[in-house]
């Protein structure tokens, strides 16, 4: 016998995701002002973090944000082999896998975590990664966690008040 | 004064908003809008930070007397520093000082070095000779040398630091009947006896380029000087009528006016002929015959001969690993110094203050090396004529209230700037060194009780932008 199972799946179609990218100061941050310098376009979706280095952000950061609302974030520094500060982007890649797992323990898919190497003369690999990842948030839908932490922030406030 | 600029923030409106969304006004002016909370909340957070500065001693310190740290040595001299040279064997001249010649100028190398050697004690620079390092500590403007001079110590402060420590030649062991047979010598053995006027009754020198080069033992590159060497060689033992066959994998002549001499020898006879895997080399007491399967055709090559040459590569010298440890400065896959960047340092390393010149940071020949010796000569000049260093304020920094010495900070931290001290009796924290710190915060993301922050990028400054975003 065949079952037809309708599936309601929610559609993302309006559905404007938020993400951090947290870039550091030495090539993805410049390539994102790159970007801009080559007019190249890409979805309004991206709030840039800067920072000195992609080894600089804590899994706690990432986690932050997706806590704060966040659908999406991306840690975006140099490649390995030109990094500012020699081993600061290889660390980066070290404590990305950290904060993939925990990310995962809370529900996050681990789509939503992307690192990316993006040196400062890479503008247009900074808009085609913005562009790409965005897109691929969108068809994710809304963080998991969004609506849970949202709530909890709500009962403190009114606890609060 | 103004406004202390550490307390200042850019919303990146222009080149990360409005250009790169031109076709969606109405978005773009709600992105721009959470841009500048996000700045205004990072605002609020940021401290006023000031630069600090620190005294710079202009003395200059050279490790080894080479070619390459006598023209350094010179160089600097020259722009009115004092420099040191410290030369671990009993006199200065490294390599270069057995040459008997070096190209193109074909003038001996003794000559040449005793001319350097001159005129480096005439604009009185000091070469400590049978001289060890012993240890090497502090920081940029600011090192101490300290040395084991014949027994005696010796101590010392500096404000930079060149790493001129060259390479050494390979030693093929038992290969290649070395050892074994005496008319089996490496190519400084023949710059000896050449010197020595010391080659008779040879009808036939086969050289075998690449002994210890290129993927063979030793060096994994090309050592770069020892075809132009043999080429060097040939032509000086072919003028004496003698056959001379140079066994390559590829001739490689690419310093200025080497294609000359290239040609040179080739017009005079000399045999040029490519050869594939290990030759072998037979004969009763001594040499009489080399076998090669050649590259080009299907078969093997046999020559009689009467003396082969192995071109040796360079290999980095054996104190190099102590060396590394001592300066801290990192060694590349093939065990030779690393420069800070390939392209935009390379004759600097990551150590702030500390430089690097000639064969150990990679195989060259002595123009090369010498035109390294001359640009770290004006990178040493450029700091130290400076009468302060001054150091960004945005380092780490720890809040010893939470920091339980676990050294994970210190760990992760390749600038070594990072220390775990004692500060009471039981207690340790972490303490950071302004001066080496570069201010990534990478020791940040490693502390797993949140006690060390990075200036200017501290975590409640960057919470901030995150509520602010999302608030």
């Amino acid at each position: 016998m065949v079952r037809s199972k309708k599936t309601t799946k929610p559609s993302h179609k309006n559905f404007e995701p938020k993400i951090v990218a947290f870039c550091c100061n030495w090539c993805s941050y410049p390539a994102a002002d790159g970007a801009g310098v080559s007019r190249l376009q890409y979805p309004t979706n991206i709030r840039i973090v800067r920072v000195m280095c992609g080894g600089r952000v804590t899994p706690g950061f990432v986690l932050k944000a997706f806590e704060l609302g966040a659908d999406g974030v991306l840690v975006a520094t140099c490649h390995f082999e030109d990094c500012h500060y020699m081993f600061g982007a290889r660390r980066a890649a070290d404590v990305h896998k950290i904060t993939e797992k925990l990310a995962e323990m809370i529900g996050i898919e681990k789509e939503r975590l992307k690192l990316d190497w993006i040196s400062s003369a890479e503008a247009t690999k900074f808009a085609k990664v913005a562009t790409e990842f965005t897109e691929m948030v969108r068809k994710l839908g809304p963080s998991p966690i969004k609506k849970v932490a949202t709530n909890n922030r709500n009962k403190i406030r009114e606890g609060i008040e | 004064m103004g406004l202390n600029p550490y307390l200042f923030d850019i919303a990146n409106i222009r080149n990360q908003c409005s250009w790169v969304h031109q076709k969606e006004p109405e978005k773009a002016t709600e992105k721009a809008k959470e841009l500048v909370k996000m700045s205004v909340a990072r605002v609020r957070e940021l401290t006023p930070l000031f630069m600090k500065e620190i005294p710079v001693n202009r003395d200059v310190v050279i490790m080894g007397g080479g070619i390459t740290g006598l023209r350094c040595g010179i160089d600097l001299l020259m722009r009115g520093f004092k420099v040191r040279i410290i030369e671990k064997n009993d006199a200065a001249g490294g390599l270069v000082h057995d040459l008997s010649s070096i190209y193109p100028s074909f003038r001996p190398g003794k000559e040449v070095i005793d001319e350097l050697v001159e005129e480096f004690t005439k604009r009185n620079g000091e070469i400590i000779t049978s001289a060890e390092l012993v240890d090497v500590t502090g920081y940029v403007g600011n090192f101490e040398v300290k040395l084991n001079v014949k027994g005696s110590e010796r101590e010392f402060l500096v404000g930079a630091i060149v790493l001129a420590t060259g390479s050494q030649l390979y030693n093929p062991g038992e290969r290649f009947g070395y050892g074994r047979f005496p008319n089996v010598i490496t190519n400084m053995e023949l710059e000896k006896r050449i010197r020595a006027n010391d080659i008779k009754d040879v009808q036939s020198v086969v050289f075998v380029q690449c002994v210890g080069s290129r993927g063979d033992d030793g060096n994994p590159g090309c050592s770069r000087y020892c075809c132009q060497a043999a080429i060097k060689e040939a032509i000086h033992l072919r003028e004496q009528g003698i056959d001379v066959t140079i066994l390559n994998r590829g001739v490689r002549v690419y310093s200025k006016g080497a294609e000359r001499m290239y040609r040179k020898a080739r017009e005079l006879g000399v045999l040029f002929l490519p050869y594939e895997g290990e030759p072998e080399i037979t004969g009763t007491g001594r040499a009489e015959q080399i076998t090669v399967p050649s590259a080009d055709l299907d078969a093997e090559i046999s020559i009689p001969v009467d003396l082969i040459i192995l071109s040796v590569g360079m290999v980095p010298a054996e104190d190099s690993l102590r060396l590394s440890e001592l300066f801290k400065v990192p060694r590349g896959p093939d065990k030779f110094f690393l420069e800070r960047h390939s392209k935009f340092g390379p004759v600097e390393t990551t150590v702030e203050g500390v430089f690097l010149c000639g064969c150990c940071q990679f195989p060259q020949d002595i123009g090369d090396s010498i035109s390294q010796a001359s640009a770290v000569a004006s990178k040493v000049a450029a700091l130290l004529s400076r009468d302060k260093i001054t150091l960004a304020p945005i380092t780490s920094a720890v809040d010893e209230v939470y920091c339980r010495g676990c050294g994970r900070c210190a760990e992760v931290c390749e600038f070594h700037a990072i220390e775990i001290i004692e500060k009471e009796k039981g207690i340790y924290v972490a303490q950071v060194n302004e001066a080496l710190c570069k201010g990534c915060g990478t020791c940040v993301a490693a502390c797993p009780t949140g006690a060390i922050d990075l200036k200017h990028f501290m975590s409640e400054q960057i919470k901030a932008q995150l509520e602010a975003l999302f608030g």
